[in-house]
Formats: structure tokens, sequence, C-alpha cells
């Protein structure tokens, strides 16, 4: 069952990013003819082997040389997510529909010949549209995941959602131990389709899809027992049983809810966003670093987040980074040279990149710094915005305005009560690396998002001109 | 005429004492092809529905599952009752233990099965009986009785209102057009829904067939007004389907909720939509036939007449406000020797006789009339339908019950003339009534009577009769055999379209978001309000947002806007009903304007012009004039056409690109021209294309999307092109080397959805949709998928030499097997459903694997532990299910054992010498074989577990 298909070309008909940031390039990964590959699960080995897992249930593995792709294994349930094992050779864990499934070449002929269950926990109704998305792990070895809602016509529903529960744990995430215990972390998911951990301190976030109940894409950071808004998932959970839920206001569920740590704006930087990775790669990816990175399935872009935490709470920061890739972006992964692979399908829902599904990987040059915004940071009376590299004093200038999302049963909702920002005084430290935006007294309050953008006269000290002028700042807490 | 109910029942709006009480119901589980008997089974749950209506708890269960209601069943009235189920899958409706409707078996909704029935006034005992199998499901329980219309059956019943229109009238409730009720004719109906709605006989009419005493009959019943019956009864079955002349006519008349045709050994009792034999044993049921032509779709090369909204081909036809042209229509085209295809509908006008039951008539050539007439039950003398008129009869009366859809399928050879005009060979016909041979090439000497052109020649068009009946004509093509003449105007001036629009009540819509018209038609369109707001529909210039800057100036009436109708005085505006209040309706008269254009409408009521809108579509869009050049050769991508010669070229019928053009199955290519028009004003109209093998899309001679190269069909390449609303020319080029050829070209069209701009896939050619199809080899195939009849986590194995099995994880065991193909896996990955993940289905013949559950039970133990599944490793590419029984470990290899069984190999490992007992499926007829133990029954009983176990289940013939 094992073949090789050596690439052709690496071609790059379809790498034409309208947005680019300076000293990054893209090119299209050639994957085997005549297969479907949709990628929706993607890890990379620390020798730079890719591990590629498909919606039409198959692994394939990228030799480290990127010369020859070799199927690993097949027969799996749309796999919507792949972590390679790190305590053994050969072995990936999959996140496919039915359970996460340790997949093991254990005898090294190249394709895997052991499948076993590792989690199962969860209900599964055989609707489409439960998907099952990990897992990642943490340093103690635990695994977590989110689990889609179901789309059924004449399913369970709340408030005349499209999305509703149709078995147990639908719309929650979990976590299980490296003994296989399994266990509910959080609820009120609805289209969890990206979950991602910060290898530094072992928190766990994930990105939700617009829809009902979300008002807009959004990253949401996971805490034990915490509602993130939609409660078609609280049909089983405990303190729910035997209520209407129907019948609990929105003001109620507002009230037990977590708003997410950062709005993604839907139509402006994603609709339907994957899973995040943070950008830890010592410099390799170019000046970014710390950054969370995030494919967007419909706008085929990838976006940067600048998370900080504030009085206890993730907030934080979107900014565009690349844009038009050839296919819906819903994984990344960073591999061991500190390139950005992409692994990418547009089937289904539709996306700005033409191809149906692909793989492209971003590479930085290693020397030309762009010149972008790194980090958007709160401060007491605005915000701090350091660059990548000297900004130019002259033509700085800065607008805006802040609103927020409501949390309604829509299907998605528009920005609210829009207010024009007033920029009091900017300063430009000396050398030239952060500009402290100094705002209007009372323009700045939680709950509202605030978006500035820069005039195109914004320069480099060297010249160079600004990709993305513009970023959305979600203020959950002041400081 | 109208006619008022007189009931003591209508002075309240809501019965008293009628209806639901104390609705229980019991949930089970289980796999059920039709209705179990629930008396032997374990409820999974019970509970009480204080609400009083039939819901679907399904307990989390979305298949394989059961209900029983019961409840006590108020009977406001001594009087007839009907009861309607309408149910995915099978129902039974029982009062006081007595099946009264049985709607068994698997099926889908949409489809309800009623009976009559004569009740006392008082309680009655209700039982309900409901079971789903797989996919969806759905529960509509009605009835009717004395003094209310049909309604839910749940606690209330809501009765008619004092002076309300009866049945006979033509109006709905609140008074608003009924389209299925002809306000012209007394008791006349357009539609199944408005007859079986005013008229219960409507229901009982119709044609049943069965066996009494093992011999085949068919009866057709026929309603005659007021309760009355005619009935004739034929030998060997129904006409066309072992009868052919009636043997017999009976009359009777309704008592008692039953119908007593003939009397004494004679008589044939109907009751609950089955027919009895006084004597004889076995029942008829009621059968509903349809033709086997009906919506057959044109060949290729012929051309479509009517197809639903063009209704140029014709001279002052009508389209009424279903889309169905009405009697009345002579065509523009003329043909001489033709192949016709029409679908005819007569009315239901049970107080009609002879040929004033629904007379029309389809004369080929404008000379040669084959007769439309409600002849249902009619004797062949009476000038039926099937009959050339006055010149030949049927051969048998295939005529189907009125508001049926029937079919004309008529091979017509034009009579021949010399070079003088003098006639050498006179008109011949060969005509299918519904699929049956009606009329075997006969000859038809001279026009039949009544003809509108009276002296023959070698072209004349179709003229459709106007008998001043309301019947209705849909699908008609003619694919012509020689000469043709004429033309189809540019217009559709003298035409005349009905429109319909509701205001849905609550909703602040329109029930048509958006309707067809032709350029030059005269449009008689109806708003109607049953909606509790006032509304009105405005049609807006086809300028960009015109509707939301008449709603804005309507906004701006302010004070004046209750005066004025909130209707503002603007540039915009084309045309306008005035503001309905509740529960009114108003038609206004335009003429569509000329050209191909989209022109919005909506409500300018303050606040409902967000969403309650839509478009008026004038023209057709999508493709026309289509012409293809057929080529052959073996490519491997498109070739430079312009240096081949193509081996066949043609046009055709219809809107669509037809990979049928190819005259074989791969290695062609094909080069499609036609007119694409649009009524969008967009700069980037998105275009889709999926093909196998290559293909490119150039529009005005543009190339929008480059596919070409040797690739599959779910690869898809989108492209743009700037549009304004007009035509412009399409070309696709197309080759097929490498697997089936498809083609799937969409266009869409932003808010208002895709248009799709061929037929899908492999129309015309037997299905071989391959693509998807998991194939075996050498190699056994594992694929995890939603397949039928198991849990979705199963794991479906196909083995070399085609036996394939499912392994449900979940449950652990082998629910079935089958022998022959593996899996069509396309609804998982795409196909049909975009975003996948559907139900895959099996492609091969099922075999019982004799198990119905996980089968070991440890006996040393009071309680068996738990499964625990653990996953499957590859032996030679076969799986190994590894899986626990407490600290016992269990490898299960699974084989083919001849061509309708399977072998089960067991190792067991940590065992601890307790005694383990084997259990089948006790329903199998099963050869049971095992290595070790003991069979008793369907149990084998090992005294303690051995470290390895064979068993073979297999068919036992």
């Amino acid at each position: 069952m094992r073949f090789l298909i050596p690439l052709l070309l690496a071609g790059s008909l379809h790498a034409n990013p309208e947005l680019l940031p300076a000293g990054y390039s893209v090119d299209t990964i050639p994957t085997p003819p005549k297969t479907g590959f949709d990628v929706t699960g993607l890890d990379v080995d620390h020798d730079g082997t890719v591990y590629a897992g498909t919606r039409y249930g198959e692994i394939w593995r990228l030799g480290k040389d990127s010369e020859s792709w070799t199927r690993f294994a097949t027969g799996l349930h749309e796999i919507t997510g792949l972590l390679i094992e790190p305590r053994f050779s050969n072995s990936v864990i999959v996140g496919q529909r039915p359970e996460f499934t340790r997949v093991t070449d254990t005898d090294s002929d190249g394709a895997a010949d052991a499948f076993m269950e590792i989690a199962s926990g969860w209900g599964f109704s055989g609707n489409y549209h439960e998907y099952t998305y990990g897992p990642v792990r943490d340093s103690k070895g635990n695994l977590y995941g989110t689990l889609n809602l179901g789309h059924n016509d004449n399913g369970f529903r709340v408030k005349g959602a499209i999305m509703g529960c149709d078995a147990k744990h639908r719309g929650t995430s979990f976590k299980v131990t490296p003994d296989g215990t399994y266990s509910t972390v959080s609820w009120g998911l609805r289209s969890p389709a990206g979950i991602c951990i910060d290898p530094r301190n072992d928190e766990v976030f994930f990105t939700d899809n617009q829809g009902d109940f979300v008002a807009t894409s959004a990253l949401f950071h996971i805490k034990q027992d915490a509602f993130h808004g939609h409660p078609a998932s609280l049909r089983y959970h405990p303190d729910f049983q035997g209520k209407d839920l129907n019948e609990i206001s929105m003001e109620d569920y507002g009230k037990i809810r977590t708003p997410p740590a950062v709005w993604i704006p839907h139509g402006e930087i994603a609709n339907s966003p994957g899973n995040p990775i943070f950008n830890l790669t010592d410099g390799k990816f170019g000046p970014f670093e710390g950054n969370m990175f995030v494919g967007d399935q419909t706008r085929s872009n990838i976006f940067r987040i600048d998370l900080e935490e504030v009085n206890g709470v993730y907030q934080g920061a979107v900014i565009n980074f690349i844009q038009h890739l050839q296919s819906g972006c819903i994984r990344l992964a960073f591999g061991p040279d500190g390139s950005l692979w992409v692994g990418q399908t547009g089937r289904g829902w539709g996306s700005v990149g033409p191809a149906t599904f692909g793989m492209q990987r971003i590479k930085w040059d290693g020397k030309t710094l762009p010149f972008e915004m790194k980090t958007v940071r709160l401060t007491k009376t605005g915000f701090d915005i350091t660059f990548t590299k000297p900004a130019a004093a002259e033509d700085i200038k800065v607008g805006g305005h802040s609103f927020f999302y409501p949390y309604e049963p829509n299907y998605g909702s528009g920005q609210k009560d829009g207010k024009s920002i007033t920029v009091k005084n900017t300063t430009l430290s000396e050398d030239g690396l952060k500009l402290s935006i100094q705002l209007a007294d009372g323009d700045l309050a939680a709950g509202r998002l605030y978006r500035l953008e820069f005039a195109d006269s914004i320069r480099a000290k060297d010249g160079t001109s600004m990709s993305t002028r513009a970023t959305t700042y979600t203020l959950n807490k002041l400081r | 005429m109208l006619v008022a109910v007189a009931s003591p029942l209508t002075a309240e709006e809501v019965l008293p004492e009628a209806g639901l009480r104390e609705l229980k119901y019991e949930h089970y589980k289980g796999v059920w092809e039709k209705l179990p008997n629930f008396d032997e089974l374990k409820p999974t749950k019970s509970a009480s529905v204080p609400e009083g209506r039939f819901v679907l708890e399904s307990d989390g269960d979305r298949n394989h599952f059961g209900l029983r209601f019961r409840a006590k069943l108020l009977v406001p009235a001594d009087g007839e009752y009907l009861f309607s189920l309408d149910s995915d899958d099978g129902t039974r409706l029982l009062l006081d233990g007595k099946t009264i409707v049985d709607h068994d078996g698997v099926h889908g909704g949409n489809n309800p099965k009623t009976n009559t029935i004569t009740l006392t006034k008082g309680e009655k005992a209700l039982e309900l009986q409901y079971f789903e199998n797989l996919h969806g499901e759905s529960l509509e329980v009605k009835w009717s009785g004395p003094g209310f219309f049909l309604q839910e059956l749940d606690g209330t019943v809501t009765a008619n209102k004092p002076g309300e229109v009866t049945p006979e009238g033509p109006t709905t409730k609140q008074g608003l057009p009924d389209p299925g009720v002809d306000p012209k004719h007394p008791q006349t109906y357009l539609t199944p829904e408005a007859a079986a709605k005013h008229d219960p006989d409507f229901l009982a009419q119709g044609e049943y067939a069965g066996e009494i005493d093992g011999q085949g009959y068919g009866l057709q019943v026929i309603a005659m007004g007021h309760g009355k019956y005619e009935a004739r009864l034929y030998d060997g079955g129904l006409p066309g389907a072992g009868g052919t002349l009636a043997k017999r006519g009976y009359s009777a008349t309704r008592e008692d909720g039953k119908v007593v045709f003939g009397d004494g050994n004679d008589a044939w009792t109907m009751a609950n939509g089955i027919i009895r034999h006084a004597k004889g044993q076995g029942e008829l049921k009621r059968v509903e036939r349809q033709s086997e032509t009906l919506g057959q779709e044109a060949p290729i090369d012929a051309i479509y007449l009517y197809d639903g909204l063009d209704s140029r081909a014709f001279k002052n036809a009508r389209v009424d406000s279903s889309g169905f042209l009405c009697e009345g229509n002579i065509g523009h085209l003329t043909f001489g020797d033709h192949h016709l295809h029409l679908e005819f509908r007569t009315p239901y006008r049970p107080l009609e006789r002879g040929q004033g039951r629904g007379n029309s008539g389809v004369y080929l050539q404008s000379r040669y009339e084959v007769q439309v007439l409600d002849s249902f039950g009619s004797d062949l003398n009476e000038g039926p339908t099937g009959g050339i008129y006055g010149t030949s009869k049927p051969k048998l009366n295939m005529c189907l019950p009125p508001l049926t859809w029937q079919t004309y399928d008529v091979h017509f050879t034009a009579p021949r003339f010399d070079a003088k005009g003098k006639k050498t060979a006179n008109a011949r016909m060969t005509v299918y009534l519904n699929g049956i041979l009606v009329q075997d090439d006969v000859e038809v000497p001279k026009p039949t009577a009544a003809a509108p052109l009276g002296d023959e020649g070698p072209l004349g068009p179709l003229h459709l009769q106007d008998h001043g009946n309301p019947v209705r004509f849909r699908n008609i093509w003619v694919l012509p055999k020689g000469p043709t003449g004429g033309e189809i105007p540019k217009t559709a001036a003298g035409n005349t379209r009905d429109i319909l629009i509701n205001a849905v009540p609550g909703k602040l819509s329109f029930d048509q978001p958006r309707f067809h018209v032709f350029p030059g038609e005269k449009i008689n369109l109806t708003l109607a309000n049953p909606d509790e707001l006032a509304h009105n529909l405005v049609i807006c210039a086809p300028q960009h947002d015109s509707e939301m800057r008449v709603a804005e100036a309507a906004l701006k009436l302010g004070a004046d806007g209750e005066a004025k109708g909130w209707l503002p005085e603007h540039e915009f505006i084309r045309h306008a009903t005035r503001m309905l209040k509740p529960h009114e309706s108003q038609t206004i008269t335009f003429t569509a304007p000329e050209g191909i254009n989209r022109y919005p409408f909506v409500c300018t009521y303050p606040g409902h012009a967000q969403v309650m809108r839509g478009e008026m579509v004038v023209g057709k869009r999508g493709l026309s004039n289509i012409t293809y050049k057929y080529y052959e050769g073996v490519w491997d991508k498109l070739p430079d056409f312009s240096q081949l010669k193509p081996v066949h070229e043609g046009r055709i019928a219809g809107e669509f690109l037809d990979l049928r053009a190819a005259k074989r199955e791969k290695d062609f290519a094909l080069v499609f021209e036609a007119t694409h028009t649009t009524v969008r004003d967009w700069d980037a109209q998105p275009y889709k294309l999926q093909s196998n093998n290559g293909s490119r899309l150039y529009l005005d001679d543009e190339l929008v999307i480059d596919h070409d190269g040797l690739h599959d069909a779910w690869e898809e390449r989108k492209g743009t092109h700037r549009i304004k609303p007009g035509q412009r020319k399409l070309r696709l080029e197309f080759f097929n080397h490498d697997g089936d050829p498809e083609l799937n070209l969409t266009s869409e069209h932003g808010f208002f959805g895709h248009v799709k701009l061929n037929r899908t896939g492999r129309v015309g050619v037997p299905h071989k949709v391959e693509a998807f199809h998991l194939k075996v080899g050498e190699s056994p195939v594992i694929q995890r998928a939603n397949i039928p009849d198991t849990s979705p986590r199963s794991i479906a194995v196909g083995l070399p030499g085609g036996i394939n099995y499912c392994f449900d994880a979940a449950n652990g065991f082998v629910p079935y097997g089958w022998s022959g193909g593996f899996l069509d896996i396309g609804p998982d990955r795409g196909r049909g459903i975009h975003r996948g993940g559907g139900m895959c289905q099996i492609l091969g013949e099922k075999f019982s694997s004799g198990l119905a559950g996980f089968p070991f039970k440890l006996t040393a133990t009071d309680k068996t532990p738990q499964y625990d599944y653990q996953g499957y490793r590859l032996v030679d590419g076969a799986p190994i299910f590894l899986y626990r029984l407490g600290a016992m470990q269990i490898e299960h290899a699974i084989s083919a054992a001849g061509e309708l069984g399977l072998t089960h190999e067991f190792t067991f490992k940590n065992t601890n010498g307790s005694p383990l007992v084997f259990v089948t499926d006790p329903k199998s007829e099963l050869i049971r074989i095992s290595s070790a133990g003991t069979w008793r029954d369907h149990e084998l009983h090992l005294k303690a577990v051995p470290a390895k176990l064979t068993i073979t289940l297999k068919a036992s013939e």
C-alpha cells in the first residue's frame, strides 16, 4: 500500500497574494495527483517531516527533503486534527469524527498498522457537522480537543439557531489525561474549528466560527467550566437538566458567559478561522516572534493576533498578515526551519482562493525586515504600538473608532454603537520602535473594540511603507 | 353556488370537549422496517405530554426508535370524521383498539394517508404507533369533522366561524384567493389539495386493485358528487395492468362511512380505504398510478414548446399562477412528421357528466384531435381520453383519476401530397396514453370534428382546445422528424400570466422572493395578505437598490404616510398595489417590460423593506441557443479545435449543456456554444467549473476559467467575469480521457443562489458514478464512514473476493455483511452534498451476521464486564479488532465463510477460567460452527474461556 509520488516542480501558479509583507514568499506544494487533499490535520516533526491528515480520511507524509509524498494511513473518518506523537516514532494522533486515534507504523515499513483509540467520550449522531478538532498536548501529556455542534434540520436547537446539539458533549471542549480519563472542560462552543496551546504556559485557546450566538468569529481562552455563549451544549450540562433552554433569557445567558479573548471582525479579517499557532521560532520566521498566527478558510488569508493578559484576562489585537492564498487556510504549523506550513480546503463552504484544496508554505528570507505593527498593548490612556523597525516620526497620523459585538441568537451580528475616538497625542520612542497613543478621556471602555488605522503616509525610517495599517483591539478589561 | 354550513357547533370558536386528553407516550429503541408489536417490547422511557400534541420525542436518537402515544380522544358530536397521517417512517392510528389509518412501512413524509369513519359523540381510546428507521423523521396527524375543517389533532379543536363558507365555496377561510378553486364554475377544483380540502368524496375516489380468491381485480371508483359514487370492475386488474374492458358497473351512496357497490353475493364494501367482497377472500387496496413517461426530459435535439416558464411558443397563451399552461393555445411553430410529448391534468368536477367533465383536446397540426377529458372509469363509447375524436376509440381506457398528471406521447406521420398538392397518403397516429399504447398506427383520413384547420396540408401548429373547462398542461416538447416551419417570437406579446404572491403571516416576507415573466406578457399580479399587518407590493426600476430608495422615500412621508398608503411619488416606481389591510387581496395588471432585466419589488410599509422584498425577472436567464461540436481523439489536454474536424454537430433542446451530445464514453471532446443571459449587474460574476477531465470557459471570447489537464471532477476552479443585464456568448471546451466524463458549471447569483448551467454528471448514460466507489483489490480496504443500519462509529471492511462487513466499534460486534461491491463513499466526500459527511451506501447484497449485539457473556460473575473498544491493528492489510472485557483482552479477526457468512477468530488473553457464553441472534436461521464448546440453540457454551476460539456463522442454504 505504499507508493512514492515524485514532486514535479515546486510551482507557484496561485502564489500571488495581494498582501505580503516584505521578505516573505509563498511556495505552493504540489499534492499527490488524483487525490483529494483537503488538509485539515497538519503537524511538522523536528526533522522537517510533514504529516497531513485529509478530509478523505488519509494521512500523508512529506519526507524531510520535501520531495515525495507517501501515504501513511487510510480509512479514517474525516480527519480534522493531527498531532505528532513525541513519545513514539512513526506515530501521530488524529482527531477523526468518532475518536482521537493513535496511528502508528509499528514495523517501520512506511505505512501505519495500528489504529488505537485514545478517547471517544463524546456523542456522535452521524450528522455531517459533528467534527472533532484537536488534539493539542500540554506539558503534562494531557490532550485537549473541541467538538462541533451538529447541523440537523430537525435536531435539538435553541432559540431558532441553525446549529444544535444532538449527542452528548457536542459544543464543548474536553481533556484526556495520559491514563485516558475523559472530562469536559468548557461549554457553549459552536463551530470551534481551531485549537491551540501556548507551550510556554499550557494555556489552551480555540477559535469559533461566526454564526448563531457568535456575532463574529473569535478567539476564546479555555478555562475549566467556562461557558462560551452558544447554549445548545447545555442540553447535557448537569446544572441545566430539566430546564428549557429556550426559556432562559439572553440576559441570563449573558451573566454566565465568558466573552472571547479577541473578536475577529467578520468580512475584514476572517469569516471562518482555523487553528491558531504561536510563533516561537526564535526569529526564524521574521520579526513577529510571540505573535499568534491564524488562517481563515473563507477569506483564504492568514492574520496575526497579539495577545496580552490584563488583570487576569486575555485580550489583544488582530492584524492581517497575508491575503489571497490559493484555497481556504484552515491549518497552520511551523517547521523546524521556521517556515509556516498551510493546510487548505475550500470544499463545502467556499473560499476566496480558487483551488478546492492544497498546501502552501510561507517563508521569510532571513534578512528583509518588513515595516509592520508587531504588538498592540493597552495602556491606562490608550495604546502602545511597537513596530518591527524604527518608524519615521514625521508622517504618523492615526485615527479610529470603537464599537461592540452584541450577544444575541442571530446568525452573526454587525458592529454596534460605532463611535469615533479622539487621538489626543502620539509619542514615538527615541528608538522609533514604540508609538504611544493617548486617547481622549472616556474613549476607553471595557467590553468594546478599538479599530486603529494609520494614514498611508506612515513610513519606516528607511522609507519602507507598511503592508497592513489597521488593527482591531478587543478590550475586555481596562488597565 | 355558495352554501353555508348549518351546524349546531358554529357558535364557539374552540369546541368544548373535543380533542386529545391525557396524552402519554412510550419511547422504544430498535431497528424495524415495519411497526413492531410494542406489547412485546420494553419501553426505554415513558412520559406524559402536557401540551397534548404529538411530538417526536426521539430522546437524542435520530434513527432506530419507536413511539407509542396513548390518549383519550373526545369526539364532539355524532358524524363523519376524516383522519390523516403523514409520517416518516411508519405510523398506525387506532381507536378503541381498531385500526383506523394504517400507514406502516419505511417511507418518506409529504404523502398523507387518510380515512373517513363515522363516530359517535363521546370518549374513545386513541393509540398512535410510530417508528423511525433511518434518515428523516416527521409526524403529522390531522382530523376534520362536523363543524371543523382539517386541522392538527391536538388538545383543542377550532370550529368554523359562523357563516364561514363551506367546503363548496370558491374562497378559503380568509376570503383570499385559493388557486385550487375555480371561481367561475361551481364545485370545480384545480389542485388535489383544494379538492381534498373541500370535498371528502375526492379522497375516496380513485383506483383499487388486489386479489379476491386468487383472482386479480381492479375497481375504479368515480365520485359523482354529494357522497354518490360509481364504480367499474375489471377482471385481471386495472386497465393497462392486466385488465382491459370493464366487466360490470355499479353505483352507490356513502352511508355511515361505508360505500357498498352491488348487493347480495356481488357486494363490494369500501371502508377505511380498503374494498372487500361479500363472498371472496382478499381485498382491493387503493393504488396511485403514474405514467412511466411523466416528467420525461426532451431528447437532446427536441424543441421545448413549454418548459414551465417560456410561453412564447404559443399565441395568446395563458399561464396560471402555478406556472401551468391553460387550455386554448395555438403554437407558432408548424410541424410535419413529429413526436409529441405533453402532460395534462383535468380538473375535478364531480357534479358534471360526460363531455362536460374536464374537456379539452390536443389537435396535432391543428387538425387531428386526441381527446382530453376526465373520462376516468367511463365507457369506451363515450369519447374518452385516448380516442382520436370521432375516428378511433382507444384500445382501452387508460385515463387516470382527475387532478392526476397524465401523459400523451404521440408519433404523428403527416399526410403526403404529390407535386400538384393532391393527397397521396393519409395522416397516421400512434398514441401512448400514460405510457400505454392506445392507438396503434391508426390512419386518420381527414381532420377530426371542429378542427381549427379544416384543410389538410404538410405542416401545422399544435393546438390545445379551449372547451370552457380549466385543463392544465406542462412539459410539452416536440421531436421533429421532418420539415418544420415558423419561428418563436422574441417577446410574449398577447400572452397572459397570472402571478399569485402571498404575504407570509408573521414573517414579514413574500412567499415568493422571485417570479419570472416574459417581455410583452400581460401580467395579472395578485397580492394576498393573510397577515395581521398591512402590506403592499411595489415593483421598482431595474437600478441597483431602487427598492430601498423607494422604501426610504416612503418612510420620509412621515405623518402623511398613512393617508398615502405609504406610497411615495418616486421615479423608480413602476407598478404598485394599494396598501392592503389584513385579509385583503388585490390584482393589478400590467405589461411586462421589453428587454431582459430584474425589477426589485418591496413592501413600503415602514420597517418592512429590509426583509420584505424580492425581484421580478423579465426574460429567461441561463443558457439558450445551445449548439455543440463533438470530436473524437486521445488527448491529455484540450486540443487546438481550430485544427480538428468535428465528427458530429448539433443543437440542444432546453437550457443546459449536456454530455449526452457525446457518442462514446471516453476519449472525446465537446465544444459547446450558447447564449448566456443574465439579469444582474455585477463587476465580478462568479463562475465555478468542475470537470473530468479538462475544460475551459470563455465568455465573449475572454478566457474566464482554465481548468485544463487530466483531473477528476471534484477539483473545482473558479473565475469571474464582468456582466451587465443582457446576453453574452458562452463557449465551453471539454475533453475526456481518463475516468467517467463529468461536467458541472454553475454561475452564482449572490443572494439568490446558484444557477446550474449544465445537467449534472452523466445524464442519459446509465449510472456509473464510480469515482467515489471504493474498490477492493488484492488487499483488504478499511473505511470509517456513516453507513446504513449501524452506529456511526462503525468500520467498514472490504475483503478481497467480494465479501464485506462492518464492525460496530461502539457496540463490539458485526451487525451485518454484504457480498458484491464495497462502498459508495461519495456522500462522505462531497458528491451531492458538497460538505460531505453524508450517509454512504453499501454496494452489494446484505447478509445477516447472525449477531444482534455484543456476543460474549461471562457466566461466573453476575454481571459481564463492559465491552471496551481499544482499536485495530493490520495484519496483511486486514484488521484485527482489539477490545477488553474487564481484564480480559480479546483479539478478533474476521474472514469470509463462503458467500453469505463470516468466520470469527478470537484470541483471549488474561483469562480467569470463567465459563463463557457466545450469544447469536435467536431470529437468524444460521449454520453455527465452533472450534470448541456446545451449542444450546443459539448460544455456545464453553466451560472456561479458551485461548483461541473460531466461530463460523453463515446462511443455512
